[in-house]
């Protein structure tokens, strides 16, 4: 069931998109394949020109953070957590970032992830989600969605089916691009992808998280 | 050989295939996967649910299910069997005393309907430890007495050793079905 909210009204106007039209339009087409990022069409003169209209447009097409009203969706809900997010570099299987410090408002504000710039350099990264459920849940799916400046880049929808209560659960998804695309450098995209992760059970939905990506210079010290 | 290997030498007929991985707790089923994707295994929780590692690749997906073995969850894992292409049967070759336990789970799940004619890799696992029995003893005590197609592997999912040739195994008997869809028979 496609309710997608105000996701279909990003998804056209993301086609009129005065700067991303020639360059991400071609790559961000409903079940585009390849792994994010971009084709560099415009450089950073435009980006400036255009700053204060992109800031305008980009208040509503970076995905949102909501929760059901629903009685029986609000059920669902009180005993549904994310546990954490990760990323990993897929290839070599080094943690990049993990989400652990965030605590159980992910459904409240807008989440920041701070990501090693050279995750950018990545063939392929592996990110993950656990959650638990103290609900059953017989048809439950998620929709996640990746925006960069108001365009929706990549959509990814998987259907878990039955949920155990009282389960812990953990869902990883790679996407291996078969060539690697031209980025563009960590200092312009830095703050400007968002990760909207929107779960429901069969058409019920549930709740949205957002996950805001920042690349940072220099590497921070991570553990893995 | 990892998963993504193993995607790739998938015949595409079909733009998904799905394994599932089941066996009793403490089998290894997670470390297993988890070695398959070059991830830290230190630190390996019992799992509480299921662990789903979704690979894509030129439009291709690979879905491999990871179900819990407790006790308590196995009720659950007639959910997980629909759509199966292959099952993943993980046993603990160093536990002895489960053997029984690990032969019946198996039996009960090879009578299932849904899982008629699925091809199943049975991983005799902690090769490793030095109170693991061999795969062929392993594949005795199961007494696996069925004519779909079926492989005992031995291997460690510590040192990853025998993880590959499982796999190979499994692309071999997902390829042979994808011919025999394509000739409409068998």
């Amino acid at each position: 069931m496609e309710s997608k909210y105000s996701s279909e009204t990003w998804a056209a106007e993301a086609k009129e998109s005065k700067t991303n039209g020639d360059g991400l339009g071609a790559k961000s087409g409903a079940k585009s394949n390849s792994r994010t990022i971009v084709h560099n069409d415009f450089d950073e003169e435009d980006l400036e020109a255009d700053a204060e209209w992109e800031l305008l447009k980009r208040k509503k097409r970076q995905g949102e953070i909501r929760v059901s009203s629903n009685p029986a969706a609000q059920r669902i809900l009180r005993g549904f957590r994310i546990n954490h997010m990760r990323m990993r570099d897929a290839e070599s299987g080094r943690l990049m970032w993990r989400s652990e410090e965030w605590g159980d408002d992910m459904f409240e504000r807008e989440m920041e992830a701070h990501v090693p710039a050279s995750i950018l350099d990545c063939r392929a990264v592996a990110r993950e989600i656990n959650f638990t459920s103290e609900e059953a849940m017989n048809k439950f799916r998620l929709e996640q969605r990746v925006y960069f400046q108001g365009v929706c880049m990549e959509e990814w929808f998987f259907n878990f089916g039955f949920v155990i209560p009282g389960s812990t659960n953990t869902w990883e998804q790679t996407i291996y691009a078969a060539e690697k695309s031209a980025m563009l450098p960590a200092h312009l995209i830095s703050g400007q992808i968002t990760i909207e992760t929107s779960f429901y059970d069969d058409n019920l939905f549930v709740s949205k998280s957002l996950v805001r990506i920042f690349y940072d210079l220099p590497e921070p010290t991570i553990v893995n | 050989m990892g998963l993504l290997n193993l995607l790739r030498k998938l015949k595409k007929s079909d733009d998904e295939a799905r394994l599932l991985v089941l066996g009793l707790d403490n089998a290894g089923k997670t470390t297993i996967l988890k070695k398959l994707s070059a991830e830290d295994i230190d630190n390996i929780m019992p799992t509480q649910g299921f662990n789903i590692k979704s690979i894509q690749s030129a439009g291709f997906k690979l879905n491999v299910w990871d179900i819990g073995g407790q006790k308590t969850i196995r009720p659950y894992w007639r959910n997980y069997y629909d759509n199966t292409d292959a099952l993943v049967y993980v046993v603990d070759s160093a536990d002895r005393s489960r053997i029984d336990e690990a032969q019946e789970e198996l039996a009960s799940l090879l009578k299932e309907d849904k899982l008629a004619g699925t091809p199943v890799l049975v991983f005799a696992n902690k090769q490793d430890l030095l109170s693991a029995i061999s795969a062929s003893e392993v594949a005795d005590l199961l007494q696996i007495n069925d004519d779909r197609a079926f492989q005992i592997q031995a291997c460690s999912a510590k040192s990853g050793e025998g993880l590959s040739d499982g796999l190979e195994w499994l692309v071999e008997q997902l390829n042979d079905k994808e011919d025999g869809a394509a000739h409409e028979g068998k």
